[in-house]
């Protein structure tokens, strides 16, 4: 397959101001905490970002500032750190980079912690971060997040982790007002949870509006507005953000526009992104290809539900937290995949296993064979790490992405 | 008019030439650093021995890792379709194909016609493919032809780790001065390379007829050793290093009969 530069791509502009957004909110953070006494709380994914902010705390998404620094290029000299350190090379590349992060001594882009919130949703997250903890000598919470079975013991949720979860919640409360000096404030977490809402819902629409062909956003942008849900759930200006990227792709479908001319594929993104070489999605698009949808967003947003109930807000976001795919057996995601192929005519998946990650590569094999049977569509597994460029290889990653196109035909 | 492929691997450049009657000439040369001159020479080398100039060629498709670097070529194809091309012309019942080069090995299912329907490849880790076999032969001071001959006499494997190639040059290492004989040495590096590429084989789910091909297809005690590990006997062409090029040529001539240049 020639490999035509000519092809041309319509990016989204909306998504272009993502990284002004960033900046603003890291300004805001630190302003906030100069003048104001604001708290800065590192979390990981899943995170808790719409309870955190029901206090004056500023929560950062740490894997995200990873994939950051990842994208610019400047990575390995934090990993390098951490390795120095004595940091396993083994272990979870986001987590080094944390660390080597930490060890630097810059804030930037992210603000030094006041306090560490994690969920054992990964199996090393928790202990991967007791260094930094450390580190910074600051007060670290772990929230026990149980296990969704839903496949072996029924078609819903298990209302006694429902309830196990939510007590975690309640305990996750203690320690914020513990370690803010406040008490939580209903009004203003019913207020997170309704931006949250927001938010959540503009990023449902975007995902119905994808179903059009041609498809009107493309992998890059929805990669860069992933950051948002990330970083900014519960924020007005990212829910503001996501409704005004939600108006900018309606707009498009209106105008029959697509992220390319001539639409050969619709491509499935599975697992984490290649942080350092965003550019691969152009690459797709080249190629007559959209990577029309990738799943990472799921942890974050569901696309069928995983809303939020101002009214009910613990319940509904232990719901939410235990419902996400990768928690659990793998038959959710499974079940995730198999809508996403149906209502976004997917003919082709990509399952990015990332080396060092223990959660998200076990279903590889069992989500190919669904995917083929089911529908007749392939899945080729890639197998790279999503943060740390020190292994890979861009021309043979090309040559393998051309190799799956001109199998699809 | 007659057509040709040239496939640009990491170690080698190959170019086959077809006429109508089959394969009238093949060469393989060196790539050394500069990909587009190994693509030229390989060319030139199968012209001179086809008996013709380039105006002869009416088609040229070019494959491989360093396809794009190939300025004689019209077109380039991907590696995986035109394997798969190749191998089902040199065996029609093919249905599985074992591709191990210098740089990666990759695995690919066919349909009867000899599409690709699935495939899969070890692209990350030099210890399933040729890369291994040069070094393992440089540490031990054999020819690179003659690994295979020297596994066949082993009278056992010598432990050799599957996970990394450069852990496993040090093996090797401690294995000489213990004075493990280097059959047996070499034995268990094919041993390695078996246990990583039968973990590519399975994530396809191979079916018979399975065809090796790709430099690594030569050595005899390589194939035994992945038949060993596999539970099942490859098929192995008689020039394995071309079936991509050989691939790129069929289709170029496909492209001739359609009149498409």
């Amino acid at each position: 397959m020639a490999v035509p530069n000519s092809v041309k791509k319509f990016a989204l502009e909306t998504t272009s101001g993502v990284s002004r957004l960033m900046k603003e909110y890291a300004l805001r953070a630190r302003k906030a905490r100069d003048e104001d006494g604001a708290k800065i709380c590192w979390h990981w994914a899943v995170n808790h970002a719409e309870i955190l902010r029901a206090f004056n705390i500023y929560p950062f998404m740490v894997e995200l500032h990873s994939g950051f620094l990842s994208a610019k290029g400047e990575i390995v000299k934090y990993l390098e750190l951490a390795e120095g350190w004595g940091f396993s090379r083994d272990a979870c590349t986001l987590h080094r980079a944390c660390l080597g992060h930490s060890l630097a001594g810059e804030e930037a882009m992210l603000p030094n912690p006041d306090m560490l919130v994690c969920t054992t949703s990964c199996d090393s997250t928790a202990k991967a971060l007791f260094p930094v903890a450390d580190h910074f000598k600051v007060p670290y919470y772990i929230v026990d997040l149980p296990w969704n079975v839903q496949a072996a013991e029924g078609p819903a949720v298990q209302e006694h982790r429902v309830r196990y979860y939510q007590q975690q919640l309640e305990d996750l409360i203690s320690f914020l007002e513990k370690n803010t000096g406040e008490t939580l404030d209903q009004e203003r977490l019913r207020e997170s949870f309704r931006q949250a809402n927001r938010l959540h819902y503009a990023w449902q629409d975007i995902y119905k509006l994808k179903a059009n062909s041609p498809c009107p956003m493309g992998g890059k942008d929805e990669v860069v507005a992933t950051g948002v849900l990330m970083q900014l759930a519960g924020d007005r200006q990212g829910a503001d953000f996501m409704e005004r990227l939600r108006d900018e792709v309606a707009e498009r479908v209106a105008r029959g526009q697509g992220v390319i001319e001539n639409e050969q594929h619709r491509i499935l993104w599975l697992g984490p992104y290649i942080a350092y070489d965003l550019a691969l999605f152009d690459h797709f698009e080249d190629l007559g290809a959209v990577v029309v949808k990738a799943e990472l967003d799921q942890m974050f947003a569901g696309i069928y539900g995983g809303n939020l109930d101002p009214d009910n807000p613990l319940e509904s976001f232990a719901r939410k937290h235990i419902s996400y795919m990768y928690n659990g057996v793998y038959e959710n995601r499974i079940e995730l995949a198999r809508r996403v192929v149906r209502d976004l005519k997917i003919d082709g998946i990509v399952y990015m296993c990332a080396f060092f990650c223990h959660l998200l590569g076990g279903a590889q094999r069992a989500i190919k064979d669904a995917m083929s049977e089911e529908f007749g569509v392939p899945t080729m597994v890639i197998d790279v790490d999503n943060v740390d460029p020190r292994s890979y290889n861009p021309d043979m990653m090309r040559s393998r992405i051309e190799d799956f196109l001109e199998m699809l035909g | 008019m007659l057509a040709a492929g040239i496939d640009v691997g990491a170690v080698s450049a190959k170019a086959v030439i077809l006429s109508n009657g089959g394969i009238a000439a093949y060469s393989i040369v060196v790539t050394g650093e500069e990909a587009s001159i190994a693509a030229r020479l390989a060319l030139d080398e199968a012209l001179r021995l086809a008996g013709i100039t380039q105006d002869d060629l009416g088609q040229i498709i070019a494959t491989g890792i360093g396809k794009a670097s190939v300025d004689v070529a019209s077109k380039t194809k991907s590696e995986v379709v035109c394997l798969g091309k190749g191998a089902a012309w040199l065996t029609p019942e093919v249905r599985t194909v074992i591709d191990i080069g210098a740089e990666s090995s990759k695995v690919l299912r066919l349909n009867e016609k000899g599409g690709v329907e699935d495939f899969a490849s070890n692209d990350k880790c030099a210890s399933g493919t040729g890369i291994f076999l040069q070094a393992a032969a440089k540490i031990l001071e054999v020819k690179l032809a003659d690994l295979g001959e020297l596994s066949l006499a082993a009278r056992s494997k010598a432990p050799v780790s599957g996970m990394c190639a450069v852990f496993a040059e040090s093996e090797i290492v401690s294995h000489i001065h213990s004075e493990v004989p280097k059959g047996d040495i070499i034995a268990g590096v094919h041993k390695a390379i078996a246990d990583r590429v039968s973990s590519v084989v399975n994530r396809v789910g191979p079916r018979e007829v399975v065809l090796m091909c790709g430099g690594v297809a030569r050595n005899l005690g390589m194939v035994r050793a992945l038949e060993e590990r596999l539970g099942f006997t490859l098929a192995v062409p008689e020039n394995p290093e071309i079936v991509a090029a050989l691939g790129a040529a069929l289709i170029a001539k496909e492209a001739l009969a359609k009149g498409m240049r």
